[in-house]
C-alpha cells in the first residue's frame, strides 16, 4: 500500500475565549491518497475549516492544537516555520471561499500566481512570467498573455476564483485544500470551477480535500466523504455508500431535508440548530436534535467512530435505525 | 405576464431602475431592471430565480421604492405608488413588507427582540398603549416559532435560525399585502434552510400571505413558488408555473441555469457526465 498524500491522526483544536474554553475539534482522523477527492461536509460550527487551518499550521497565535498532521509522510506539526512554509508551500495548494481577501490587491495576478514558483523552486522572474501565462491558460482564462499583468480588481468573481486555483497549483503540489471555493460563486460558475479541479486532478494526480456545507455538491465531484459536527467526524463512507445507505441520523436528516423539484410536501426539517462548540453536550452532539433519541446513553457517553460497512463508519449507536427522519414524510 | 385567478397584489409593468456608475470614461448609468413586468396574486408565490447581477433584488428593492424606479410602474393594489412622496412611503412600507438575507445585519445588536419587532407596530401606529403592542408582540413571536421569553434576549443571542424567525416577525407585524422574501435561507446553515422553508409556507397557509420569493438556489424556488420568474441582466427571460418552468424550460438561460443544478445522489451525476459526454465527444 503507497503511503497516503495527507493523514491527520487525532488532532485537536480549542481555543480560550472570554466566555469560556472553546473545543472546536475534538479528534478527527482523516486520509487522503494521491488522485482522490475527500469531501468534508460540515455546517458552521462544525470545525471542518478549523481541522485543515490546524492541521496545515495556519492557525493564529492562541489556538491549541494537538495530534499530528503528515504531508507526504512529513509532520506538519513538528516542523519548524520556516520549514514548514517552504514545504507546505512547495507540496500543498490552498483555495478560499473569498479570493479578493486572498489576493494582493496591489499585485498583478501574473506575479502572485508566479512569486511562489520563483521562490521556492528558485526560477527566475521572466521564468515565473511564463508560468503564470501557462497557469492562467489552464484555468481557461482567455487572452492569458494580456490578462498575466491585470490586478485581481479587473476580474470577475468566478475569474478570481480561477486566478485562486492557478496560484495554488504553481508548484504542482500533491494536494490542494479547497475551503468553500465555490460558495461565494453563481451556480453556473461553480458547475465550472468544479470541472476544472476535477479535469485538472485527473491530469496531475492531485489529491484534493473539498471542505464544504453543501452536501448537494459532493455527489458530483467526491470520491469519499467525512461529515463534521460539533468538531468530530460522526460519517465517513465512500460517496456512492454514504448517498444510498448513509448511516448517522444526522446524515439521513440532511439528505432528508433537501428540497426536491416536483416535490412541494412539507420538508423533514431538523429542529434546532447546530451546536454551540462553548457548551458541547457531553454525549453525542447531535442527540439534542436527534429524530432517534434512542436512549439515556446517548446523552451521557460518546458513541465510537464504528464500521458499519465496507470503508464506511458512523458515530451512533443506531446505524441499523431505518429512515428514522422527522415529519415521516421521507420515501 | 398575469397572475392566474384571483385579485393582484402588485402588478409591475415595464420596470427599469438605473445606477450611476464612475467608470475611467466618465459617469455613466447602468440598467440593473431594464424592462421587468410581472403580476403576484393574493395568496400565492412567485419565485424569482437568477444569478447575482441579475437584477433580482433590485427588483424587490422597487416594489418598496427602497431603490427608485427610473421608469416603469409599481401598482400595490391597484394604485400606482411609482411616484408617491416621501411622506406616503411608510404607508407602503406597511403594505409591502420585506424579509432579508442577514438577519444578523438587518436587526439593530443594541434593542432587544422585542423592541426590534415592536418597531413597526409602533411606527405604523398599529396598537395603542404599551401593553397592547406587547401582547401583538407575543402573538408574532408565537407564529413564528419562538419561545414568548426571546423578547428579552439581544441579536447575539440566537441562532442565525432564530434571527431569521425575528426577522419574519417583523415583517408580518403590519400584517402587509406582500411579503418580499430576499433570500431568505442563503446565510443559513443547511439544517435549518428546511425549517424557515416550512415555517414560511405554513404562516402562508394560515394567514393567507402573498410572497415574491427572491432566491439563486433552484431547488428551493422550486419547492416554495406557484409560478417561476427566471431573471438575467435585467430582464425576465422565462414566467410560468414551476413545474413548467423546470420540466419543459423554453429560454437558453433557463436551461444553463436547470443544467447547473448539482446532482441529487453520484449516481445521477454519472448519468448527467455520460449525458454530456454523448453530446460532446471530446
Amino acid at each position: 500500500m503507497s503511503e497516503p498524500v495527507f493523514a491527520v491522526r487525532d488532532l485537536r483544536v480549542s481555543v480560550r475565549t472570554r466566555r469560556g474554553l472553546a473545543s472546536i475539534v475534538n479528534g478527527v482522523d482523516l486520509t487522503v491518497d494521491r488522485g482522490r477527492t475527500l469531501a468534508v461536509v460540515g455546517e458552521s460550527g462544525s470545525g471542518k475549516s478549523m481541522t485543515m487551518l490546524a492541521a496545515t499550521g495556519l492557525t493564529p497565535s492562541g489556538v491549541r492544537v494537538s495530534g499530528s498532521a503528515r504531508l507526504l509522510g512529513t509532520d506538519l506539526r513538528t516542523m519548524r516555520a520556516r520549514k514548514l512554509r517552504s514545504f507546505r508551500g512547495r507540496h500543498a495548494g490552498f483555495v478560499f471561499q473569498d479570493p479578493l481577501s486572498s489576493l494582493n490587491p496591489l499585485m498583478t495576478v501574473g506575479r502572485q500566481i508566479g512569486e511562489a514558483y520563483q521562490l521556492l523552486q528558485g526560477r527566475s522572474r521572466a521564468d515565473a512570467r511564463r508560468r503564470a501565462v501557462e497557469l492562467l491558460g489552464q484555468v481557461g482564462i482567455p487572452d492569458a498573455e494580456q490578462r498575466v499583468d491585470s490586478y485581481p480588481h479587473q476580474f470577475s468573481g468566478g475569474m478570481r476564483q480561477r486566478v485562486m486555483i492557478a496560484m495554488a497549483l504553481a508548484c504542482e503540489p500533491e494536494l490542494i485544500i479547497a475551503d468553500e471555493a465555490t460558495t461565494a460563486l453563481d451556480v453556473t460558475i461553480e458547475a465550472q470551477v468544479i470541472d476544472l479541479v476535477t479535469e485538472l486532478q485527473a491530469k496531475l494526480g492531485t489529491a484534493v480535500i473539498w471542505i464544504t456545507h453543501d452536501l448537494s455538491v459532493v455527489a458530483g465531484m467526491a470520491d469519499d466523504v467525512a461529515v463534521m459536527y460539533g468538531g468530530r467526524i460522526v460519517e465517513q463512507s465512500p460517496v456512492d455508500e454514504l448517498f444510498e445507505h448513509p448511516a448517522h441520523p444526522y446524515t439521513k436528516a440532511l439528505l432528508g431535508a433537501r428540497p426536491r423539484i416536483g416535490d412541494r410536501s412539507p420538508l423533514a426539517a431538523i429542529p434546532g440548530s447546530p451546536p454551540n462548540p462553548l457548551r458541547l453536550p457531553p454525549g453525542c452532539a447531535f442527540y439534542p436534535r436527534c429524530p432517534v433519541r434512542g436512549d439515556a446513553r446517548c446523552a451521557t457517553e460518546l458513541p465510537p467512530l464504528a464500521p458499519v460497512g465496507h470503508e464506511h463508519r458512523a458515530r451512533t449507536f443506531y446505524a441499523d435505525v431505518a429512515d428514522a427522519v422527522p415529519g415521516g414524510s421521507m420515501s | 405576464m398575469s397572475a392566474p385567478g384571483g385579485d393582484v397584489v402588485a402588478a409591475v409593468e415595464d420596470l427599469q431602475v438605473q445606477f450611476p456608475v464612475r467608470t475611467s470614461a466618465g459617469k455613466r448609468e447602468v440598467r440593473a431592471v431594464d424592462g421587468v413586468s410581472f403580476e403576484v396574486a393574493r395568496g400565492e408565490t412567485l419565485g424569482l430565480v437568477g444569478e447575482s447581477g441579475s437584477g433580482k433584488t433590485t427588483t424587490g428593492l422597487a416594489l418598496l421604492r427602497l431603490v427608485n424606479p427610473s421608469a416603469g410602474t409599481v401598482r400595490i393594489l391597484g394604485e400606482d405608488v411609482t411616484s408617491w412622496p416621501r411622506r406616503r412611503l411608510r404607508a407602503l412600507r406597511r403594505r409591502v413588507a420585506m424579509v432579508f438575507q442577514d438577519p444578523q445585519s438587518s436587526l439593530d445588536p443594541r434593542h432587544s427582540i422585542g423592541w426590534s419587532i415592536e418597531e413597526p407596530i409602533r411606527v405604523h401606529g398599529l396598537r395603542d398603549g404599551a401593553a397592547a403592542r406587547r401582547a401583538r408582540v407575543h402573538e408574532l413571536l408565537e407564529q413564528v416559532g419562538l419561545p414568548a421569553d426571546a423578547a428579552a434576549r439581544h441579536p447575539h443571542e440566537l441562532s442565525g435560525g432564530q434571527r431569521q424567525r425575528v426577522g419574519i416577525a417583523r415583517a408580518l407585524a403590519g400584517q402587509p399585502d406582500l411579503i418580499v422574501l430576499d433570500e431568505p435561507l442563503a446565510s443559513l446553515d443547511v439544517s435549518v434552510q428546511a425549517q424557515i422553508m416550512n415555517l414560511l409556507r405554513q404562516l402562508q397557509d394560515e394567514l393567507g400571505l402573498t410572497y415574491l420569493f427572491i432566491a439563486h438556489d433552484l431547488a428551493a424556488i422550486a419547492h416554495m413558488s406557484d409560478r417561476v420568474a427566471v431573471m438575467t441582466s435585467g430582464h425576465i427571460v422565462e414566467t410560468g408555473p414551476a413545474v413548467q418552468v423546470y420540466e419543459h424550460p423554453q429560454h437558453e438561460y433557463t436551461r444553463t441555469l436547470l443544467a447547473a443544478i448539482p446532482a441529487d445522489t453520484p449516481a445521477e451525476a454519472r448519468r448527467r457526465r455520460a449525458d454530456a459526454g454523448q453530446r460532446s465527444p471530446a
